[in-house]
């Protein structure tokens, strides 16, 4: 019960229920004491002048006066609110209707909010009082209590209330609008993700129209469907040149092999027959190591597999290991390797990458050419560039042979199996590098770029721009 | 004394293969199904080596390794998976494992690295200073080699290649453990590389002489011996 899911109206409305309180209370909490100051200066007014009133009667005519004034108010209840404790100098009271001298104070003073009995059994109330001697060691105290001052408490709280209720209702209709707000713009992602979910991938969420908000968190989900999108097709098209290298492999072997068990040929002829269908098995391991290769470089490494290394010397190493290569078929294989440049990599798989360029520049390199391997530092960052001065790859083409399988017609016949650049690809992506192919005036140059400084999340304007021009 | 070996693999066809070659090479071979039945067969350390598949009904392959080399037995151990990344053979050589072969494998190459294994634990470890085979010597310490007396002059890799071939003379050696043992790349490059460099090796140490150290077997690998 307690995790059900709750609407966002709801959620809302009681987040901002406590505020729009708070909201109400602090104006009229303000107002009330604004107001119960204005009156108890009005009452203590009232009070000094009934008192200023009776100290007259009291020089001018003497004690008797003052008590059968006092009397003859309260009597007549003319004295309206006003409560009086008249007292002659043995603390006797000749007058009034207050039981008690306030208990600590002085036998005159001016305002005094204290506790007062208005007879001996009532409970004492909260007063405000002023108080003055007369000669004759008489006193007089006039009093009024707090529940009398007349402040308007009752309206107070009802205006508050009325407030609160209608601050209330305001916050309960925003909670509607931002729920209805949200679930407007809500709607067009919903929508789109029921068609991708019916099958049609390419659909997007429609930015333009769009708070930014929302259009960042639309332009995420586009970026990721597009991802998505692109994986699927690449997976596609892999499984179908899987499948058709396969199946080609599988059936020349299969043809082999029956071809051998109902022939009548030697021993001779069935060795020769089982040599073929071990090669034919080994193209299609090597086929299917390279593939996994790929993929594993395309998952990523774990951090700890990530060094900091020197392209320098693997470039060296990975030279020392092909310049006897190279010399066997006739080509030359300069290393240009002049200072330390550090890079954080994957030895393994960066050696093997450069190792897969080197194969292919051999590959394709007229006799008596040579083949360059150089690490330098460029504008971007480090680089590493195979530079041979074979037949190239047309500038159309160059983009689409680094994807798996793809090999220029002019290059099926010879061995290989068109993954070696998708993983120069995968592995130069994994470092957060990238695989370019230039025309090298006659031949190719393959570079692996690294981005020295690791790149900035993009500003979200990027995003956005990237994503409506889709 | 023939050697005993333990094959632990749950795949009945490969075992039986293995089991198989490994025969016809004249080792006694016992197989177990399970990582259980591995453990309980391999904890009395009487085996000269495990052949241990890392994914197994039950215990798999690693803990099992790691069971062993907790109890203190030293069984040489080869694992065998088709986990191919580099951090899964780092694990496995880190839990104890002798060396780590990725399925598909040649059943050469599975017989030329469990021949070195089982030479290097009877070789002792005792640190050689001079390696000799035939008319052939290397000093390890100088770094020098010479054939019949005269110098052979071999740059740092050759030197290197040279090396491992004889300190496993006698053996097969398949071009994927000198890349691993030489160069340190767990990759297989597209050409024969390997190829190329003991040719190489070849021109410098037997180019000359009557008789040839550096044989190759065809379909394998390479074998330093002084008779063919």
């Amino acid at each position: 019960m307690a995790n059900r899911p709750q609407s966002a109206t709801l959620q809302i409305a009681r987040a901002l229920i406590p505020l729009s309180l708070v909201a109400t209370l602090i104006p009229f909490g303000v107002l009330y004491f604004d107001l119960s100051k204005l009156h108890e200066r009005e009452v203590s007014h009232e009070v000094g002048g009934e008192l200023a009133a009776l100290k007259a009667v009291y020089e001018n005519q003497g004690a008797s006066a003052v008590e059968e004034m006092i009397r003859d108010r309260l009597a007549s209840s003319s004295s309206g609110r006003m409560l009086y404790l008249f007292e002659d100098g043995y603390r006797y009271r000749v007058a009034g209707n207050l039981t008690t001298w306030p208990a600590r104070s002085a036998s005159g003073f001016d305002w005094e909010v204290v506790p007062l009995s208005r007879s001996t059994f009532a409970e004492p109330e909260v007063m405000g009082a002023t108080a003055t001697e007369l000669p004759g060691r008489y006193r007089l105290l006039v009093a009024v209590p707090r529940d009398e001052w007349g402040v308007p408490s009752a309206m107070v709280i009802k205006a508050a209330m009325l407030g609160f209720v209608v601050a209330l209702a305001l916050t309960i209709v925003a909670g509607f609008r931002v729920s209805h707000f949200l679930r407007r713009h809500m709607s067009s992602i919903v929508e789109t993700a029921e068609d991708i979910l019916g099958g049609d991938m390419s659909r997007r969420v429609k930015v333009s129209y769009l708070p930014v908000e929302f259009s960042v968190v639309s332009a995420s989900l586009n970026a990721m469907l597009s991802r998505i999108e692109d994986s699927m097709t690449t997976m596609r098209a892999v499984t179908d040149s899987i499948a058709h290298d396969f199946r080609s492999s599988l059936t020349r072997l299969g043809a082999r092999l029956e071809m051998a068990s109902g022939g009548k040929g030697g021993e001779q002829e069935l060795r020769t027959a089982m040599r073929d269908a071990a090669s034919e098995v080994d193209t299609m391991l090597h086929i299917l190591n390279s593939l996994l290769e790929i993929a594993r470089a395309e998952a990523g490494v774990s951090g700890d597999q990530m060094v900091d290394m020197d392209l320098a010397t693997l470039i060296s190493d990975v030279g020392d290991l092909y310049v006897p290569v190279a010399e066997e078929s006739g080509l030359r294989l300069n290393v240009h390797a002049a200072e330390p440049i550090q890079v954080r990599a994957h030895p393994e798989l960066l050696a093997q990458a450069i190792a897969n360029l080197i194969d292919n520049a051999i590959k394709y390199s007229p006799r008596g050419s040579a083949i360059e391997l150089r690490a330098s530092l460029g504008p971007l960052g480090p680089l590493i560039e195979v530079s041979d001065r074979g037949p190239g790859i047309p500038a159309e083409a160059r983009e689409r042979v680094i994807h798996r399988f793809v090999r220029l017609d002019a290059a099926r016949k010879s061995p290989g199996s068109g993954l070696g650049l998708s993983l120069v690809a995968a592995v130069a992506k994994l470092h957060g590098a990238f695989l370019k192919l230039h025309d090298n005036l006659p031949g190719l140059t393959a570079v692996i770029q690294f981005v020295s400084k690791p790149r900035r999340k993009p500003p979200l304007s990027f995003l956005f721009r990237r994503t409506v021009e889709r | 004394m023939s050697r005993k070996l333990l094959v632990v693999e749950d795949d009945t066809i490969t075992s039986s293969y293995l089991v198989q070659s490994l025969r016809e090479q004249g080792y006694v071979v016992d197989i177990a199904e399970d990582g259980r039945e591995a453990l309980y067969l391999a904890s009395d350390g009487a085996y000269d080596l495990v052949v241990l598949d890392r994914m197994l009904p039950g215990l798999d392959g690693l803990s099992v390794l790691k069971a062993l080399r907790a109890a203190r037995i030293e069984t040489p151990v080869l694992l065998l998976s088709a986990l191919s990344t580099l951090d899964e053979r780092v694990k496995g050589l880190k839990a104890g494992g002798d060396d780590y072969m990725v399925k598909p494998f040649a059943v050469s190459e599975l017989l030329a690295r469990i021949e070195v294994l089982l030479r290097r634990r009877s070789a002792g470890p005792e640190a050689e200073t001079k390696l000799r085979c035939a008319d052939l010597e290397m000093d390890l310490i100088a770094r020098k080699v010479s054939r019949a007396g005269k110098a052979v002059d071999l740059q740092p890799r050759e030197f290197s290649l040279l090396e491992y071939l004889m300190r496993h003379q006698g053996q097969l050696v398949t071009r994927t453990m000198l890349l691993e043992a030489v160069w340190d790349y767990h990759f297989d490059p597209q050409t024969n590389v390997i190829d190329v460099h003991i040719s190489r090796l070849r021109q410098r140490v037997d180019k000359g002489f009557q008789q040839s150290l550096i044989h190759t077997i065809r379909g394998a690998g390479y074998r330093l011996a002084a008779e063919g």
